[in-house]
């Protein structure tokens, strides 16, 4: 070989050498176990998310890097055909409950038991709470947002028409007569834009009047055509016969609107419709307030539904452990105050400090962690999604026509009977 | 010196073999290897298009075949279910009642905007200032479907543009909540989707009017046809080639509707309004129920395409176009 030829041999060599570097810094840069993905579907989730693996960072020497997916849908999609895989997002945001059971059965998850007790034995989260992230004592799911199902009132209304927060179910009833009386709608719920809205006044009704009852059918113990479940049932045919709600096509896509305009008096659900309000210009404390709804028994006095986003970790991603000490982190106060702070949601940590929270939440948040209430699961989540996705078209098929209550309760049993039977033969 | 490239060349030009991308070819004693390239060179052509329609289309064709004799639920290996899918989908009632509303979208959308499309076509062919009015029913055509379902949910709010306007000119009494009850949502968002379908085939009809030689109207008109028949004679038979592409568009669109009713109705209430797309779509990313959206996806292509091959051979076939 002539001198060209080895100084040509000695370029190539040097840049193959000068690739292999580079090609491996980057492959080492991307599988970095420093840093995690943390995906879901709420883009309003990113700065708090950005901030908190910022935190994280500096406290742990673990960041995270967020993935947001625009589409709830593909998001779950999405996320559903890599957990199987090593593909998997080592975070993940999903829906608790049931919603997670089929994740947790296929053994997709990470167990999270030992980072719940830590916090708990911390006096950071009520031990209540963690029922709702797991399964047979096991937890497989963090509290990442937790919400409360409350009644919104517009207060100018209810100053207008000299009316108070009412205490008792029967002041609620008067507040919903004195409304109508006066031509506005005591109640707000869309059942045609909203197909699942439909169980926001059936399982409200159920733990305001029987909370074991609630918890019984959605385990399948007791049916939906129970004579005591068609006695409540009959009890909210009563309140929609009577007029104390929207008119199915009232709303468009906007449920701020007509609770802000005033043509809607109250209007249940989850604390999260703070931030709709507040995009509309209405402030609470001063345009509007909230109330725990009274129960119709003494029972249903300490009843609340709670809704929870819990993040998950998924089992077979290579950085498992990696997120698991994330999580740890994310669930103490420091991450939680972060989180609340630059992700302007109410803490689920009762740690978490006082000036993080929504104002008018505050009360109820101290109420929770001084066990005032009980919490149960959203309807959505407490009971399989096989059942729920069809029994919310019934409910709705009742609102719109509150005659065929037999039929519907009918109808949602034989759907649940049918899933029963089915998971039991598995 | 150079050639003069202005004479022109008095040799037969076929003394050269075919120009293809391998260059001019010599017929005298080709190689066989060179014979062989030739023959396949034009399949190489074709060979990025077959790739890529083979990869997207017709894998994706197979394993939604596949998956639909499976219960697969994404999470969990796949499960041989035989024909389950597709004796639970014929058994479901909300399938039938979704199959019979996908009918109605079908006729809807046959009556709607072929047949305004043609109506609209023949007036505006005719009339002054058409251009200001093609623009402006053309113009819903350019929104997103989802805008389309978002403005038109706003109209049909029980205090919406429609029932007021409705109660404005003393038509009280058919004011009413249009996305509520059965028939009348899906009938409503046909009407919606329509507004938006409108505009290209009424431009499609307008494109086959212009093709029509004039001649032939000429011809007629001086053998004494009316309008009436200038239309039903003439212009239509002639536009039967337009008409099968327009037919056949807004029948596949039909079975195919899924965003405007996703976004309006979700199907509801009560799946009342729900089309086989949107049973599909509810069963596959809701249910988690892969070889059940499988099974409904194949029974809506074979409907498709057995359509299809019917329609247009029984219509083309008489413009001798098949």
């Amino acid at each position: 070989m002539n001198r060209n030829g080895i100084v040509f041999l000695r370029q190539l060599s040097a840049l193959v050498l000068i690739a292999a570097l580079l090609l491996g810094g980057s492959i080492a840069a991307q599988d970095d176990p420093a840093v995690i993905d943390w995906a879901n579907d709420a883009a309003w989730h990113e700065a708090g998310q950005d901030a908190v693996g910022e935190a994280s960072l500096g406290a742990t020497g673990i960041g995270v890097n967020t993935v947001i997916f625009t589409s709830t849908d593909s998001y779950q999609a999405a996320v559903r055909g890599a957990l199987p895989t090593d593909d998997a997002f080592p975070l993940f945001d999903w829906w608790f409950g049931y919603r997670m059971k089929d994740l947790v059965d296929a053994g997709l998850l990470a167990d999270v038991t030992d980072i719940w007790q830590t916090h708990i034995d911390n006096g950071g989260y009520p031990a209540s709470m963690m029922g709702s992230f797991g399964f047979d004592g096991r937890a497989y799911g963090l509290p990442k947002m937790i919400n409360y199902w409350i009644v919104f009132y517009n207060a100018h209304i209810f100053a207008e028409h000299s009316l108070e927060v009412p205490t008792t179910w029967d002041e609620l009833m008067a507040v919903a007569e004195a409304l109508k009386s006066n031509g506005v709608t005591p109640f707000g719920l869309d059942v045609v834009g909203c197909r699942w809205c439909s169980f926001i006044w059936f399982e409200e009704m159920m733990v305001r009047v029987d909370p074991a009852l609630y918890q019984s059918v959605m385990s399948g113990e007791t049916a939906y055509n129970d004579p005591q479940v068609i006695a409540i049932m009959e009890q909210w045919r009563d309140l929609l016969d009577a007029g104390y709600f929207s008119q199915p096509g009232d709303f468009a896509d906007n449920w701020a609107e007509p609770f802000v305009n005033g043509s809607i008096g109250m209007f249940l659900i989850g604390d999260w419709y703070t931030a709709s309000l507040e995009r509309a210009g209405f402030i609470a404390g001063e345009d509007y307030g909230v109330f725990v709804m009274p129960g119709i028994t003494e029972a249903g006095n300490r009843s609340l539904i709670i809704e929870g986003r819990p993040l998950l970790i998924a089992e077979n991603s290579p950085q498992r452990d990696v997120a698991l000490e994330f999580a740890d982190y994310f669930m103490s106060v420091e991450g939680q105050t972060i989180w609340a702070e630059t992700s302007d949601i109410n803490s689920p940590s009762l740690l978490a400090p006082e000036e993080t929270r929504p104002g008018h939440l505050v009360d109820l948040a101290n109420a929770v962690a001084n066990g005032e209430y009980e919490l149960y699961t959203r309807f959505w989540e407490a009971t399989p999604p096989q059942i729920v996705e069809q029994v919310v078209d019934l409910l709705g098929q009742f609102v719109l026509d509150p005659a065929s209550l037999q039929t519907v309760l009918d109808g949602a049993e034989q759907i649940a009977q049918d899933y029963w039977a089915s998971a039991g033969g598995e | 010196m150079l050639p003069d490239t202005n004479q022109v060349s008095t040799e037969p030009l076929c003394k050269e073999g075919p120009i293809t991308a391998l260059g001019r070819a010599p017929l005298e004693a080709p190689t066989r290897a060179l014979a062989l390239l030739r023959t396949i060179e034009p399949y190489l052509y074709l060979l990025p298009a077959l790739l890529l329609v083979g990869g997207l289309l017709l894998y994706s064709v197979a394993h939604t075949f596949a998956i639909s004799f499976t219960d697969w639920d994404l999470i969990t290996p796949p499960r041989f279910a035989g024909l389950k899918n597709y004796i639970d989908a014929i058994r479901d009632p909300t399938f039938t009642r979704s199959f019979s509303n996908t009918l109605i979208w079908t006729g809807g959308s046959l009556l709607l905007p072929v047949a305004g499309g043609l109506l609209l076509a023949v007036i505006l062919e005719r009339i002054p200032g058409q251009r200001v009015l093609k623009t402006l029913i053309y113009l819903p055509a350019i929104l997103s479907t989802t805008v389309v379902a978002a403005i038109w949910s706003y109209v049909y709010t029980n205090n919406g543009v429609l029932n007021e306007t409705l109660r404005w000119v003393g038509l009280e009494a058919l004011a009413r909540p249009w996305l509520v009850f059965a028939p009348t949502n899906t009938l409503a968002m046909i009407v919606a989707a329509s507004w938006r379908a409108l505009g290209p085939s009424m431009v499609l009809f307008l494109v086959g009017l212009q093709t029509i030689p004039p001649e032939l109207i000429e011809a007629a008109k001086i053998d004494g046809a009316g309008e009436r028949i200038l239309f039903w004679r003439i212009k239509l038979p002639l536009l039967r080639p337009i008409t099968a592409i327009v037919v056949i568009m807004s029948v596949i669109g039909s079975f195919m509707t899924f965003d405007l009713v996703w976004v309006m109705t979700q199907g509801g209430p009560g799946r009342s309004s729900e089309t086989l797309a949107v049973t599909m779509y509810r069963q596959a990313f809701i249910m988690w129920r892969m070889g059940y959206a499988g099974a409904v996806a194949v029974i809506l292509s074979t409907i498709v395409i057995a359509f299809s091959i019917f329609y247009l051979r029984a219509t083309l076939k008489r413009s001798a176009l098949w």
